[in-house]
């Protein structure tokens, strides 16, 4: 931990402070700055402006934190992991199965069924599917990347083109509510799925940071990995299991939200370098702020309706990404 | 890279490595450490079988290494060099034989084990991201890091030591993509060297550098040969640097040994010109007075 980092980490502290601010102040209604700090330390005084913030806005921007942060270490896991900074979370198909579960649950009407609950759980048993079947390819080929990859790819493709094969098929107002679902959304969780959520998220993310140096040495190739005394299949096994968990979780409470695990790590690495023990907790808390802000944008942009927040997260970070690299000289993506 | 690369160069230039191998003028005899070749061998080879898919590579191969070796292998594209170093280092499994270090079968050794006497560079070392060079060398650390890996005050000190040792110090916080080719080359010796290892092996440390740099790598390496009795197993390719360095070589063709001794007796035009074929001179380096090939192209052969 250089002063640079230390640098970067209280910027991005006290930017996440700020986000917290602005989301419970932004939304539906807006509420102003002094009314959202009277209703965090003294809820009784204003009890409409203290529902709307301990309620609504606290659990949706803590939901927002968890999804964030766990994309954006899925993310910068799977581009160490596959030493390849195109990756991301939904890389070796976890979105196509989630996409696949999803969408059977909509279109057999399951939520009329078992309620709120059904469409986080098919997603998540869509995605353990896929984070399955990539398994079960990878380990007849020792977990090499070139298998884990491949296979992934193409299990991705195979859902996506069975979604599609399904909603071909479908109700068009069940085909709108699964296109809204696969764009990702924050809106629709329970504080109690939330909290299921948070426990292979937050674990997923101790795992790896705890693993930090493992996966520097992995990035130098097998040989080298091997060489310095490390049982590379195994440990790509861990890595690869624990990013899908995180990944699964994620996509079972707020659907497909696109770009964050792709963005997010690779704007820390340009900030605080590529050694993922500094640049996996940089990367959870740059999560935890991209997300949540995207999402207050989303509610707020044209309220009283609500855009769903992947729509922002792919505009806003494409084209902040894109200033971002056309201002840089000397960009390296890695 | 571009405005570093002319940096760190300089500095190299302006500063000489500390305590430069000098190569000994006495004879080509006292280049031979004082290995003594009745000692059990710290690396053993037998009866080794190797290769990819249904193809053979490597064919009954057998020799041991005497601790304090300085050993180079040597022979040409695809007679099994690569292949042979990738089954001592344990990364290929044998199809037959066995790879012995101080008296125990490598393949039974936990590699985490392995790794904190056997050191390995293997060929084209590269990184995918841009890790600071002290990050670097500081990986070759992690097998002597406990559970919690923590790294202490000895790491440090170690990490120091290489750094100055390998000449890489004055850029320890550059990154390694502002490096060129034989900087870079320099790092990825230093962290092997972090591992403190009793064997460092070698594949092509000096491929695509200039001779400048292939004299700096090579010379670290003798150094901590001569000095802490380093064992060294290096593949070559330029027949005259394995001359320069090596305390015997083992030179293969087709996949066996056809040749093994110092490099004097390895070396002889007769020797070069079967395994190469290609016509050579070879005659005696006069100050190191080992051998030196000398090539002779086609078109000149005939006058």
């Amino acid at each position: 931990m250089t002063y640079r980092h230390t640098k970067v980490f209280i910027a991005l502290f006290l930017l996440f402070i700020g986000t917290f601010l602005l989301g419970l102040a932004f939304g539906g209604s807006n509420l102003s700055l002094s009314s959202v700090v009277t209703a965090i330390f003294q809820p009784e005084k204003d009890s409409i402006a203290s529902t709307i913030v301990w309620q609504l806005r606290v659990p949706r921007f803590f939901l927002g934190v968890l999804v964030g942060a766990g994309l954006s270490v899925a993310g910068c896991v799977f581009q160490g992991l596959l030493r390849n900074p195109l990756a991301e979370p939904y890389t070796l198909g976890i979105s196509g199965g989630a996409a696949l579960g999803a969408t059977l649950a909509i279109v057999f009407g399951l939520p009329g069924v078992l309620g709120r609950i059904a469409l986080p759980l098919a997603a998540f048993l869509g995605a353990f599917l896929s984070l399955s079947l990539t398994y079960a390819v990878a380990a007849r080929r020792r977990f090499s990347i070139p298998t884990l990859i491949l296979g992934g790819v193409i299990l991705s493709f195979l859902f996506s083109a069975l979604v599609l094969l399904i909603l071909s098929v479908a109700d068009t107002d069940k085909v709108h509510g699964t296109i809204i679902w696969l764009m990702g959304d924050l809106s629709a969780t329970e504080t109690g799925m939330a909290r299921v959520a948070a426990f292979p998220i937050v674990g997923g993310i101790v795992i790896m940071i705890l693993l930090a140096q493992q996966l520097n040495i992995l990035t130098l190739g097998e040989e080298k990995a091997t060489y310095l005394g490390l049982n590379t299949e195994s440990l790509r096994k861990i890595f690869f299991l624990a990013a899908s968990l995180i990944t699964g979780a994620c996509v079972a409470v707020s659907g497909l939200i696109g770009f964050v695990g792709l963005i997010v790590p690779h704007f820390l690495r340009r900030l605080v370098g590529p050694n993922h023990k500094t640049l996996i907790p940089a990367s959870a808390l740059g999560g935890a702020i991209f997300l949540p802000l995207c999402d207050t944008i989303a509610r707020t942009i044209i309220a009283p309706l609500e855009l769903p927040v992947g729509v922002i997260t792919g505009i806003a970070g494409g084209l902040v990404f894109i200033s971002f690299i056309l201002k840089t000289k000397n960009w390296e993506i890695f | 890279m571009g405005e570093g690369q002319g940096g760190g160069e300089k500095m190299n230039n302006s500063r000489p490595l500390p305590l430069p191998f000098i190569p000994s003028r006495q004879g080509r005899g006292s280049f031979r450490t004082e290995t003594n070749s009745d000692a059990l061998p710290l690396l053993k080879v037998t009866d080794l079988v190797a290769g990819y898919q249904d193809r053979k590579i490597i064919d009954r191969i057998s020799f041991g290494v005497p601790p304090g070796c300085f050993l180079g292998i040597i022979g040409p594209n695809g007679s099994g060099k690569t292949t042979l170093f990738r089954v001592i280092t344990g990364f290929l499994n044998p199809w037959e034989g066995e790879v012995l270090y101080q008296g125990k079968n490598t393949a039974r050794i936990p590699a985490s084990d392995i790794a904190k006497e056997i050191a390995v560079m293997p060929q084209g070392m590269d990184s995918t991201f841009s890790f600071r060079v002290e990050e670097l060398v500081a990986m070759g650390r992690f097998p002597h890091l406990g559970r919690l890996q923590k790294s202490g005050k000895r790491d440090r000190d170690v990490i120091r030591q290489v750094l100055q040792l390998t000449d890489t110090e004055d850029f320890k916080d550059k990154k390694l993509f502002e490096l060129s080719g034989g900087e870079r080359q320099r790092v990825f010796l230093a962290q092997a060297l972090a591992q403190e290892p009793k064997l460092l092996l070698l594949d092509e440390p000096t491929a695509h550098l200039d001779i400048g740099h292939q004299i700096r790598i090579l010379d670290v390496i003798k150094r901590l040969n001569r000095t802490e009795g380093m064992t060294v197993i290096i593949v070559l390719h330029d027949l005259n640097l394995a001359s320069l360095y090596c305390d015997r070589l083992i030179l293969l063709k087709d996949g066996f040994i056809f040749e093994e001794g110092s490099p004097s007796e390895v070396m002889t035009y007769e020797t070069i010109e079967a395994v190469y074929e290609t016509v050579v001179l070879v005659n005696e380096n006069p100050v190191t007075k080992r051998p030196h090939v000398l090539l002779v192209s086609m078109e000149q052969q005939g006058r």
